[in-house]
């Protein structure tokens, strides 16, 4: 039997930003096909007043976060790749689904437990992990996993014993519609409102104690996530449109930053069991300014400009991309 | 292996066992090779303050700067020339 799967490499992983494992996996299929995937991380200018909001009042949590749309979901509404979800099959009708779509190039989603897989490295973080079956190397299955990071190669066995009975299927791709791409730019981040700081004033008090510190790390680390999100997009939309200025990168470069530094310093000051609340407050004020101030030059911006492409992006709307790559 | 390498070394294979590949060097890439991720670099390094009695200072405490096990000895070897 050959050994044939499709052209991924794990390292492809380092630029998904994906809160979860199928939005990894997702974003990994666009960038293989060379599609201007950052376009679709324009959704995140939440703040961090609202996604604490979330945490506290809607008792979210970071693995099954809702306050922020799926990259999928953001990737369907525009018409660009649509996934269908199935679910209780046994293994032989998820193996049939499998080898017709990998027919067509196309790989296949895999529920699975996660603690079944050979070599852990790493935990996981939730129990239902999505694994993506790229193709078959003789008579085992070649899968890439996004958490950890790796390709693997497993027995019929093996997978059998990992698989949960659902798989998610992908569509084909879609070239973008750019005038309602920039449309829906510009009506969400019309919708924007800097911080409030409400939720932060509330939080960050004498009455602070090291085990509130989970849901705000959590909460934080949401917002982590969104910011290097939005330096992607914010790099590509100055690479490609005249919307983003150097100074704004930088800013937001800046946010980015203090949001790591909290989150950190959250986690430390939890596993310490030991709070510095002046240094908690500090870097919070500070990041929230900067926050505030990229959001406001950013609305200014979208509101005052006719966004215009330019470049590469020019020339990628031109051409009509294969939609998957072949072997 | 330089003495603040091995002490980090052992103490992610004590730490995380299980979890790491038994083969780890001062050159071995936390995150992508290892599977630390900066939550669990920050439970290294609160592990190594407990285990050799020091207290990093909030400055040095960033994990996106430790990206291999050498950032993760030479942060230590810091702390303890200034013991």
């Amino acid at each position: 039997m050959p050994r044939k799967w499709l052209d991924f490499k794990a390292e492809i992983f380092a630029h998904t930003l994906g809160i979860t494992c199928v939005e990894n996996h997702y974003m990994a299929v666009l960038i293989q096909q060379g599609f201007p995937y950052p376009c679709l991380f324009f959704q995140n200018f939440q703040t961090v007043d609202k996604t604490i909001h979330d945490f506290i009042h809607n008792k979210e949590s970071y693995i099954a976060y809702r306050g922020m749309k799926r990259l999928h979901e953001i990737g369907s509404e525009l018409g660009i790749l649509e996934t269908t979800h199935i679910r209780n099959l046994c293994f032989d009708e998820m193996i049939y689904i499998f080898n017709e779509t990998i027919l067509r190039n196309i790989p296949l989603l895999v529920r699975v437990d996660p603690f079944q897989l050979p070599r852990m490295v790493g935990v996981p973080w939730r129990e239902d992990h999505y694994i993506m079956l790229i193709g078959k190397d003789h008579s085992n299955y070649v899968i890439l996993d996004d958490y950890p990071r790796r390709m693997l190669s497993l027995s019929e066995t093996e997978l059998k014993n990992a698989f949960r009975s659902e798989v998610i299927q992908f569509g084909e791709i879609h070239p973008m519609d750019w005038d309602k791409y920039f449309q829906k730019v510009k009506e969400y981040v019309g919708e924007c409102e800097p911080s409030g700081e409400t939720e932060l004033k509330l939080i960050f008090n004498e009455n602070l104690t090291t085990d509130d510190l989970l849901f705000i790390r959590d909460a934080i680390g949401i917002h982590r996530m969104s910011r290097k999100r939005l330096q992607a997009w914010g790099q590509w939309m100055k690479e490609n449109s005249n919307l983003m200025s150097e100074n704004m990168l930088h800013l937001l470069k800046e946010t980015s930053e203090l949001t790591d530094k909290l989150y950190a310093m959250l986690e430390f000051f939890r596993l310490r069991k030991k709070l510095n609340l002046s240094s908690l407050e500090q870097i919070t004020k500070t990041l929230l300014e900067k926050d505030n101030e990229w959001i406001r030059k950013t609305k200014e911006a979208i509101k005052q400009k006719k966004i215009v492409l330019k470049g590469d992006m020019k020339r990628w709307i031109m051409q009509h991309k294969r939609l998957w790559n072949s072997f | 292996m330089d003495h603040a390498t091995q002490t980090v070394v052992e103490f992610i294979l004590e730490r995380f066992a299980g979890l790491v590949p038994e083969e780890i060097t001062k050159d071995s890439l936390l995150k992508d090779e290892l599977g630390i991720d900066s939550l669990r670099i920050v439970e290294l390094l609160v592990g190594l303050e407990e285990k050799l009695n020091i207290t990093f200072d909030e400055s040095d405490l960033n994990p996106d700067a430790l990206v291999t096990v050498g950032d993760v000895s030479n942060l230590l070897q810091k702390y303890e020339r200034v013991r």
